[in-house]
């Protein structure tokens, strides 16, 4: 019966895809498409090149990305992006969370054959630590590290020690990426190793051509489970319709899509057959910065009235298409943290109207603008240049403002001016988006001791009721107390409204059918989290992009 | 004539020194320095003090504008600026990387301009008739009227999009490490024709105007009219003695738009997607990668007043007057 | 270039009267100046007329200087006559955004559903406005260092050359791009951020004429009358050395045009939501593969008013020559 189901399934298949014109190397029907297959070659698409592979000091999400094939973290993040085995196999964590203990997978190696030892990730662990590395990104995570309780207890057990418990640190060892000492701890750290990577992951650097290509090859010598796919090339395209044509002519097998590209495309039939059109929610939201220390808005009534004349709705739905969703708080609905009883701020004009007039926002000069003690209710909103979808937001929010006798002018500023400004609080309010990190924990954001130049808390909140329930949720380990703790958390802030969190916006993707195994996680998409991207498979009959083996004695080319 | 050159170089050199007082008080006001885009780059948690303190002290950010300064003039004599923000690489590596990009790209197009537009302007000149003078005139202005991005957009629209003849962006296929030799040159040359015409139009119109009008200025002079009176043929009034009088303020134009070679491009590199030097200068003052711009800055400034001063030699040259007097 | 010799300005306007193509293109000037001047009664929602109980009104009149910042009321009423393009360039619509041109959006809408023929009208009074202000900051700026170069010689002479060659030799994006990083982006600072950078030219100009003209007689009579050196070349130098610079002005517009829409075009130009022409194709570029009407019409604007203006500036240039 099963024999017979497979027969069928396989008559099926190829029917199905007998476009396929490539003539199969063997006669195997035995091999069917639906389990997976061992080799075959994968493109994949870099919205910009890679600046380094460094895995101490990247200074992007696309050299993260490359990193993933090359280096091991010491701790992974599964697809709910809750921590599990990466290099070290399990781990213990003291009582009072301040110790952690690692074991290592003793099979592990790097790819010029030497084993993983504690003292490499002892080294890792040091250039992260060390300032003059300029780990800027990394070196937040281990803040509070220990560096005298930190060390090797034996070739496969490394001890690190913590000047306080911290409950979301067992995530921040997902950013580790284990290098070999004997390699990296020659030369110029800094500038030696942009291109020159060696790691205990399951590819290996073949080539690196600047602007054109990188080029990974499967170890065959790899410690555990391999992936399927024994070549993977990423190709920089950095311009989204260049990308989507390459896509659409299986040049490249995945790529991002711009939300426009996405609704001209995503529903026609001739494309469906070829493309799998995927859309899902990274941890990255947008949010309108508030001043709190603001004249105006330091009152929260007023950033409440403000916040009910953004049309969600209507931006979701005519600027994103449906493809984005409202958010009501420091949480998004896929985190654990969240609270689903927390209510989405209506769109109301009127009752934002009526709520300014009964703080005294009457429009007492019959200018058209409402006004409190001889002042007009006028704000300004910073946004970035050269983002149309911020822009088109502030010119909506702003024509909306208008009708209810509150002037916002809009000020385009490029990038890192718009940042001092935020950071020096010389700013009203500002349009911005955060990538959050995949434990919930809101601290930089929101604690009051955070503002700069501590933190990231641009909105200068301060709120006691809110730095406990921070602190606490720090170091709960216990997970439901935790959940408890946030849920409180988000209840208030989206009460107080420091920021006013409005959209968290789809990203959407393009595979090419022929990739199989491709699964979504819970806030980082379809890369990065184990094992993510090391289940994609293609099947031998649809490999294009690898060539037939040649005839003998016909040249290869290069 | 040594003398005239020692004072223009002298000249120079001071003019050179006035650029970077004036880039490095420019880049030291705008708002912003490396370490906020570090911290722009950092997400929710930001960069711990002990690296922003190690980030200010490698860009000498915590020293005084004055010792700032001095750092940057000795990495002109060593051509070391430091590190770019980017990637930690030496500045100056990655512009040497891009810099034969810009200057390919500019070169042709100017190339094309001067080989094609100084026939057409002395073609022009040449014949006579009022109603073609006009005509010619006017087309030449319509040329460089036209904003080169629109240019651009219109050439990717017709070109790339509608008629899949020629590549959008960048400056080879994917598939270019497949090809062979001559595949890999065709490949560059169809990547290059878009942005070189982008760039190209307006400058071929300026020199066909100039060099019609320089030449027409020269044919009604005196000289010419006696010339003509003593029986000297047509087309030798022409060439002998218009052209070569024209030719002076000709060489000077030529001379003033090498600085253009590389500092032209910016819009066109960027739409293109055309890894060169305009591109870097804009990414590199959005991030301020001190190192990068002013690196950048002191290239672009060295090219520039070379052409100028070889410019003005090559006037003086021509015009012993001005060495005589100093000026112009 | 001499006015000396070229006559007095009404034999200039005899000359530049003989070209049609110059005539064409100076009225379309006019007309473009026109459109940039009444563009709130030209295009706008709010009604040209209306006939209240109190009598006529024109609502739209209230918005010559500029949209009002508050809540409008338009008053009870009759519509007697609507603006010619019954659209605000602010008139956000979202729900037809990206509309190929039709009866109701002559021109389609953009990406947030705002009428581009109103944007491109109003865009004109943006551009001419930055344009003409940037021209006569450079002309101003100018002809003062090119007067006191002239007129004073030897080290003063000098300095200014150095400026000069300093301003030349520096990458124009960048000094455009630090002034506007520095000062808070709007129309001013991008008026003068190109004032500042584009002043060489008229400044070389005047220089030239005014080393010229200075050994004249009617300079030596001024001199030897005893009057202040301010007043020799303020009232007797300048007027004379103006005519090529004011060329090179007229160019200048033409240039700050093109420049503004670059930087309009690249995002740090004007800031929205103030409808420019180089901010519409900065859009264009996104949905170039769907929206040609936001590429062509704003693109034609800007190519046809600039070279109206080159053609204008040229044939001003030739007429100042007698035998022109």
């Amino acid at each position: 019966m099963r024999r017979v189901l497979i027969v069928t399934l396989t008559l099926t298949l190829a029917v199905g895809c007998g476009r396929e014109t490539r003539a199969p190397q063997s006669t195997n029907t035995a091999v069917d498409d639906n389990t997976p297959q061992d080799g075959g070659t994968l493109i994949r698409r870099l919205p910009a090149d890679v600046a380094t592979l460094n895995p101490v000091i990247p200074t992007s999400r696309y050299d993260r990305l490359v990193m993933n094939y090359i280096f091991t973290p010491l701790v992974a993040l599964d697809i709910d992006l809750k921590p599990s085995p990466g290099l070290a196999t399990n781990w213990d964590i003291s009582a009072d969370g301040l110790d952690y203990v690692f074991h290592l997978d003793p099979k592990a190696t790097f790819s010029d054959g030497t084993p993983v030892r504690a003292s490499d990730v002892l080294f890792t662990f040091k250039k992260i630590v060390d300032p003059t590395t300029e780990a800027a990104q990394v070196a937040a995570g281990f803040d509070r590290i220990d560096m005298t309780r930190t060390r090797v207890i034996d070739d496969h057990t490394i001890a690190v020690g913590f000047k306080e418990a911290f409950a979301p640190q067992l995530t921040k060892f997902n950013d580790v990426l284990v290098m070999p000492e004997h390699v990296y701890s020659k030369g110029d750290f800094k500038s030696g190793y942009n291109f020159n990577a060696i790691g205990s992951g399951p590819y290996k650097l073949v080539r690196r051509v600047a602007e054109q290509e990188i080029v990974l090859e499967r170890r065959e010598d790899y410690w555990t489970r391999k992936p399927y796919l024994k070549t993977v090339i990423f190709k920089p395209i950095i311009d989204f319709n260049t990308g989507w044509n390459a896509l659409k002519r299986g040049d490249i097998d995945e790529s991002e899509l711009t939300s426009d590209i996405w609704m001209m495309n995503s529903t026609r039939p001739e494309l469906q057959k070829d493309i799998d059109f995927r859309r899902f929610y990274y941890l990255s939201v947008n949010t309108i910065a508030w001043n709190n220390r603001g004249a105006i808005l330091s009152d929260k009534r007023v950033r409440r009235a403000l916040a009910q004349c953004v049309d969600l709705k209507s931006v979701i739905n005519n600027l994103y298409h449906g493809t984005a969703r409202a958010m009501n708080g420091p949480f998004t609905p896929d985190q654990w943290a969240y609270n689903p009883t927390v209510p989405v701020i209506e769109f109301d004009p009127v009752a934002a109207q009526h709520a300014l007039n009964s703080i005294g926002w009457l429009d007492t000069d019959h200018d058209g603008v409402l006004d409190k003690d001889h002042k007009p209710l006028k704000i300004d909103l910073l946004i970035f240049t050269g983002n149309p979808s911020s822009q088109q937001f502030g010119q909506l929010l702003q024509s909306e403002l208008k009708k209810i006798g509150v002037v916002m002018t809009l000020t385009p500023m490029e990038p890192t001016a718009l940042i001092q400004r935020i950071l020096a609080g010389n700013y009203d309010s500002a349009y911005l988006s955060w990538d959050l990190d995949p434990d919930p924990d809101p601290y930089g954001l929101l604690h009051s001791s955070q503002w700069p130049p501590h933190g990231q808390n641009v909105v200068f909140y301060k709120n006691p009721e809110t730095d406990a329930l921070i602190d606490a949720g720090r170091k709960e380990f216990n997970q439901s107390k935790r959940a408890d703790i946030y849920r409180k958390l988000h209840e208030i802030a989206a009460a107080d409204q420091p920021y006013t969190w409005t959209l968290q916006v789809s990203v959407k993707w393009g595979i090419n059918k022929r990739v199989r195994g491709v699964k979504e996680s819970k806030g980082w998409g379809l890369f990065l989290w184990y094992p993510g991207e090391f289940d994609w498979w293609i099947p031998a009959s649809k490999r294009t992009h690898d060539a037939p083996a040649p005839a003998p004695g016909t040249p290869q080319p290069r | 004539m040594s003398a005239y050159l020692a004072r223009r170089l002298a000249y120079a050199v001071l003019t050179f020194f006035g650029i970077t007082i004036v880039t490095f008080t420019l880049i030291h006001s705008v708002p912003g320095d490396p370490v906020t885009f570090y911290i722009g780059k950092s997400g929710t948690h930001g960069v711990p003090p002990a690296v922003i303190q190690a980030i200010r002290h490698e860009y000498h950010l915590d020293e005084s504008l004055v010792a700032q300064y001095g750092w940057w003039l000795r990495g002109i004599f060593t051509l070391d600026f430091g590190p770019s923000v980017i990637d930690h690489r030496p500045a100056m590596d990655r512009i040497l990387e891009k810099l034969p990009n810009t200057f390919a790209l500019n070169f042709i197009a100017f190339a094309f301009a001067a080989l094609a537009g100084i026939p057409i302007g002395l073609w022009s000149a040449s014949r006579s008739g009022h109603l073609f003078e006009r005509g010619s005139s006017v087309v030449f202005f319509l040329l460089y009227s036209l904003p080169s991005f629109w240019v651009a957009l219109l050439l990717m629209q017709f070109f790339a999009v509608r008629h899949a003849w020629l590549p959008l962006f960048g400056m080879t296929s994917d598939d270019y490490l497949l090809m062979t030799t001559a595949g890999r040159i065709a490949d560059r040359i169809k990547h290059m024709v878009l942005p070189s015409l982008a760039l190209t139009y307006a400058q071929l119109a300026f020199y066909a105007r100039f060099t019609k009008s320089a030449l027409t200025e020269v044919i009604h002079q005196d000289f010419i009219t006696t010339a003509r009176a003593k029986g000297v043929s047509g087309p030798a009034v022409l060439w002998r003695h218009a052209f070569r009088n024209a030719l002076l303020p000709l060489v000077t134009l030529l001379g003033l738009t090498i600085p253009y070679l590389l500092s032209g491009s910016v819009i066109i590199e960027t739409m293109f997607q055309w890894d060169g030097v305009g591109n870097l200068y804009l990414q590199s003052l959005l991030s301020r990668d001190y190192p990068t711009v002013l690196a950048l800055t002191v290239v672009t400034a060295v090219v520039t007043l070379f052409a100028s001063v070889l410019s003005d030699v090559l006037y003086a040259i021509a015009d012993p007057r001005v060495r005589v007097e100093g000026k112009r | 270039m001499k006015l000396q010799e070229s006559g007095s300005w009404r034999d200039i306007w005899r000359r530049f009267r003989r070209s049609a193509i110059a005539m064409i293109a100076l009225v379309y000037v006019v007309v473009v100046a026109f459109i940039a001047l009444f563009a709130p009664l030209i295009a706008n929602t709010k009604p040209l007329i209306m006939r209240t109980a109190s009598g006529l009104q024109f609502p739209s009149a209230g918005d010559f200087f500029g949209e009002k910042e508050g809540i409008e009321q338009l008053p009870q009423g009759d519509v007697v006559l609507r603006a010619p393009i019954p659209h605000s360039p602010n008139e956000v619509d979202v729900a037809h955004r990206l509309n190929a041109p039709e009866h109701e959006h002559h021109f389609g809408t953009d990406d947030l559903g705002r009428d581009v023929l109103a944007r491109l009208v109003h865009g004109a009074r943006v551009s001419l406005t930055v344009a003409l202000l940037a021209a006569v900051i450079a002309l101003l700026v100018g002809s003062f260092f090119g007067a006191i170069a002239g007129f004073y010689g030897g080290w003063v002479d000098w300095v200014v050359s150095r400026l000069i060659e300093i301003v030349l030799c520096f990458p124009f994006l960048f000094l455009v791009l630090g002034i506007v990083a520095l000062f808070r982006p709007s129309v001013y600072t991008i008026v003068i951020a190109l004032g500042v950078t584009t002043w060489t030219d008229a400044a070389r100009y005047v220089r030239g004429e005014i080393m010229r003209i200075r050994e004249l007689d009617f300079a030596q009579a001024a001199r030897a009358s005893g009057a202040r050196d301010a007043r020799i070349i303020f009232r007797h130098l300048l007027p004379n050395a103006m005519a090529p610079a004011l060329v090179s002005a007229n160019f200048s517009v033409a240039t700050a045009i093109l420049t503004e829409s670059a930087l309009s075009f690249l995002g740090i130009g004007v800031p929205l939501p103030a409808p420019t022409w180089g901010g519409i194709l900065s859009v264009a570029e996104l949905h170039i593969e769907y929206a040609w009407w936001l590429a062509l019409y704003p693109g034609i604007a800007i190519f046809t008013t600039v070279a109206a203006f080159n053609v204008v500036g040229d044939r001003f240039r030739e007429a100042l020559d007698p035998r022109g």
